[in-house]
């Protein structure tokens, strides 16, 4: 079923921002590479010399609170340094026409990333590679939502592929942050050249599969007509495919899309990538629904 | 491939229903956009097909399945094809088949092989062939044991007429020969060809009636020698130049055969054309071998330089050449220096005041005269006196001709040596006079060695203490050559091409097999579908 999703996005009466919150009471995180423990800290860390004494609001890290002058004076103020390592979380996203097909599902993902980004994070930056271009965001702190969420009405899957022109930027950011990268990993040329430019950063690529691509998920829920032939076509390259009969021809797709999933899987280990994979689901489903494109928090 | 026809050629009508096979009712497709279309062509490629295929495969083979049904029913066939419907083929079996013509191949091999190739084309079961030998004037069937040379015998090819007069209508009658004179061998299916029950008339191309060259020197003198391979007939010849009237040659040709020279005059040029003097032409096996070139310049060094006027001095007052030379031939005395004609007085004349001399004097000595009637007159080698006194000394011994002097000469003249009748060497008896009287081809040289030896003592002896050279070698002669090819000799009229023989060729139905290819992509089909059948479950 089609959706104006672009009109009850700006409405802000998105059933799915109205779940966002939920998430955040789950014991799940983003998907994290392994390195990513090795690489940062948990929270923001702050050292180097004294710089002020700064007026406490519920939810800041109670670690910085002053205990001392919280006793002599009863006031709670946080003691804030001079330097600071800053944490944020990168994400990616490959916005090539061919999206189109998953950009329901993706669009919901890619809020929630940014949502959950906002809270765990300092900040979170967007690259975004569409039509050859490179387009950069940075979001910083839960106050930046509302920015996200007006930026976000006018994305749209459109123009060519720019997965070795993204897999560059992230390069060139920091190979030592962690970040999410998101795409349809096609041409499988570019995804290769896309997997050997990120080799040993700590980027966790995804796929977003559909539910037509998922061999779990059974055919008659699909709601596919038996005789029904497609004309599959790629909105990239206009490429079109007649396929006589879709049921038919179904299994065998999705047995080939496993295999490529699987082969994906292997050649991004063997350049240290974690290649995940998972089905986006209906975007009016529960927060449950989510959870495999999500970890499991270490705060539990 | 021949002529198609049909037993009943309305049904192939049906033909015009094959794009019913292909008609594919248009349905409408679900637009759906992916971006994995790579993987849906591998999908649908390994289901067996893939943009398609899989529909175009069995569409195509039932199409094929219905045009051979629907052709075999219109029950094709090849008609049948009038023509010969026997072959006898006759090999010349004369000594001049064994020519080779190539490295391990002659005459006999090359026909052979090719009444073995028409044997081929004809088709062995369909028409039968027989193959015979002609020799002399026997015509013998040919088997394994008697046919691996040509005989002995020169074939007569007229006794073909009543052989071939013997075959029936429906025969073929091929003579394999190589043809006579100078028509190289066919090397395309050039033949004598008799269809059976021919009239003895209508028998043609039996010899050449002519034999034609190129000449590359229409405006000089030429030399033509012919050797012609006769029977026991002895033909009279005659020759053209160019489109002039025939002129008999003046020659009998004696029986051996040999190369005859004719000198023949500057005319005004064209082809020379060689006929027998009737209209026959020659006969088989007659061979006609045509060569020409202009005469050679002859010329014999000899004397010393600073003798070169004691010579001419010499031959002008004791040789008397400044006076009419002896009958009958002209004497001609060149001097040269070098390359240069000093002098060349036409009937002996020498001017002493140009013979001075620095480096060396040529004394060319020859006649012009008719040469060919002469040479071909006296054919033969020189004849010595070798018992005259004025030879002694001279080491020629041991031959004493019986005729030593035929007709007049001038008193105190003794003939040394004679060419045929004519006398060659004429020398007086005081020793001091020296003629030449014969005709001197520069070919004939290597057959006289006494001849300038004789010559150039002689003068040394007349010269006094002048060295003279007694060995000597002739000078290389003066050749033109003309452009190759152009003096290759051939025949009027050209050898013939072998006419076209067409083999009778049954009628054949193609409806069986056309059957059996249906039936052959029938079982195929109901593989296939068994097959795809068995994958799917």
């Amino acid at each position: 079923m089609p959706r104006s999703e672009g009109a009850d996005l700006s409405a802000g009466k998105d059933r799915f921002d109205q779940l966002l919150p939920a998430f955040l009471d789950l014991p799940f995180a983003l998907p994290r590479a392994r390195e990513l423990g090795r690489v940062g800290r948990r929270i923001r860390v702050e050292f180097g010399s004294f710089r002020e004494y700064q007026a406490y609001s519920p939810g800041d890290d109670l670690r910085a609170l002053d205990w001392k002058v919280l006793a002599r004076t009863g006031e709670r103020v946080l003691r804030r340094f001079d330097d600071w390592e800053h944490r944020s979380l990168v994400l990616g996203l490959d916005l090539s026409a061919s999206l189109a097909s998953r950009w329901e599902g993706l669009s919901c993902l890619l809020r929630l990333y940014v949502f959950l980004g906002l809270h765990a994070f300092d900040s979170v930056e967007l690259l975004v590679a569409q039509g050859g271009k490179l387009r950069h965001r940075l979001y910083e702190g839960v106050g930046s939502w509302g920015r996200f969420r007006a930026e976000f009405t006018g994305m749209h899957p459109e123009g060519k592929s720019g997965l070795p022109l993204l897999a560059r930027g992230l390069g060139r950011i920091s190979k030592r942050r962690p970040g999410i990268l998101l795409s349809d990993w096609m041409p499988e040329e570019e995804a290769l050249l896309a997997f050997s430019m990120l080799a040993g950063s700590a980027f966790v690529l995804l796929f977003p599969r559909i539910p037509l691509e998922d061999f779990s998920i059974p055919i008659s829920s699909l709601a596919l007509e038996t005789k029904d032939g497609a004309r599959l076509q790629d909105p990239e390259t206009g490429v079109q495919l007649d396929v006589e009969n879709l049921v038919h021809a179904l299994p065998a797709f999705r047995k080939i899309q496993q295999e490529w999933e699987a082969s994906r899987r292997h050649q991004a280990r063997s350049q240290g990538l974690p290649f995940l994979s998972a089905t986006l689901p209906d975007p009016e489903g529960d927060t449950h629904s989510w959870l495999p494109f999500l970890h499991l928090s270490e705060r539990i | 491939m021949g002529q198609l026809a049909f037993t009943q050629p309305w049904l192939l009508l049906f033909l015009l229903l094959l794009p019913l096979l292909f008609w594919k009712p248009r349905r409408s497709f679900r637009p759906l956009e992916t971006d994995r279309l790579a993987l849906w062509q591998k999908a649908l490629e390994r289901m067996g097909g893939g943009r398609g295929r899989s529909h175009f495969f069995p569409r195509l083979l039932n199409s094929l399945i219905f045009v051979t049904l629907v052709v075999a029913a219109a029950g094709p066939k090849r008609p049948e094809r009038p023509g010969v419907k026997k072959l006898w083929q006759v090999l010349d079996a004369s000594p001049s088949m064994a020519v080779r013509t190539g490295p391990g191949e002659s005459r006999w091999s090359s026909a052979r092989a090719r009444s073995q190739a028409l044997r081929r084309r004809g088709g062995q079961p369909t028409v039968p062939s027989r193959s015979f030998r002609l020799q002399g004037s026997l015509i013998l069937p040919m088997g394994d044991t008697h046919s691996s040379e040509p005989g002995l015998l020169p074939a007569r090819p007229l006794a073909l007429l009543p052989f071939a007069a013997q075959a029936g209508a429906e025969t073929a009658v091929v003579f394999w020969g190589d043809g006579a004179g100078p028509s190289p061998w066919p090397k395309e299916e050039g033949s004598r060809l008799f269809f059976g029950g021919a009239a003895v008339g209508r028998v043609e191309n039996q010899g050449f009636r002519s034999a034609r060259v190129e000449d590359p020197w229409p405006d000089k003198d030429v030399l033509l020698f012919f050797s012609l391979v006769k029977e026991d007939s002895s033909p009279t010849l005659r020759m053209r130049r160019g489109v002039g009237p025939w002129e008999v040659l003046p020659l009998s040709l004696p029986k051996k055969s040999g190369i005859y020279p004719l000198r023949i005059p500057r005319g005004s040029g064209g082809p020379l054309e060689i006929a027998l003097s009737g209209e026959d032409p020659f006969q088989r096996d007659q061979h006609l071998v045509l060569m020409l070139r202009p005469p050679p310049d002859l010329r014999v060094t000899a004397v010393p330089p600073d003798k070169a006027q004691l010579l001419a001095r010499f031959l002008r007052e004791r040789c008397g050449l400044s006076s009419a030379p002896p009958s009958p031939s002209t004497v001609q005395v060149q001097i040269r220096s070098g390359g240069n004609l000093l002098a060349a007085p036409p009937s002996g004349q020498v001017d002493p005041a140009s013979r001075v001399q620095k480096k060396g004097v040529l004394l060319c000595l020859g006649t012009q005269v008719a040469e060919g009637q002469r040479l071909v007159a006296v054919r033969g080698a020189i004849e010595w006196n070798r018992n005259d006194p004025l030879l002694k000394g001279l080491d020629l011994s041991g031959f004493v001709p019986k005729q030593v002097l035929r007709g007049d000469l001038p008193a105190g003249f003794r003939v040394l040596a004679r060419l045929g009748k004519d006398p060659l060497l004429v020398v007086h008896e005081r020793r001091r006079l020296l003629a030449f009287l014969g005709t001197l081809p520069h070919e004939g040289l290597f057959r006289q060695p006494f001849f300038p030896i004789l010559c150039l003592r002689f003068l040394g002896q007349v010269l006094g203490q002048g060295k003279t050279r007694t060995r000597m070698r002739p000078l290389p002669p003066k050749v033109e050559y003309a452009q190759p090819g152009l003096l290759d000799a051939h025949a009027v009229p050209a050898p013939r091409r072998i006419d076209r023989i067409s083999f009778f060729v049954p009628a054949r139905p193609y409806a069986p097999f056309l059957a059996m290819l249906a039936l052959g992509l029938i079982a195929l089909a109901f593989f296939r579908v068994l097959f795809s059948l068995r994958t799917k479950t």
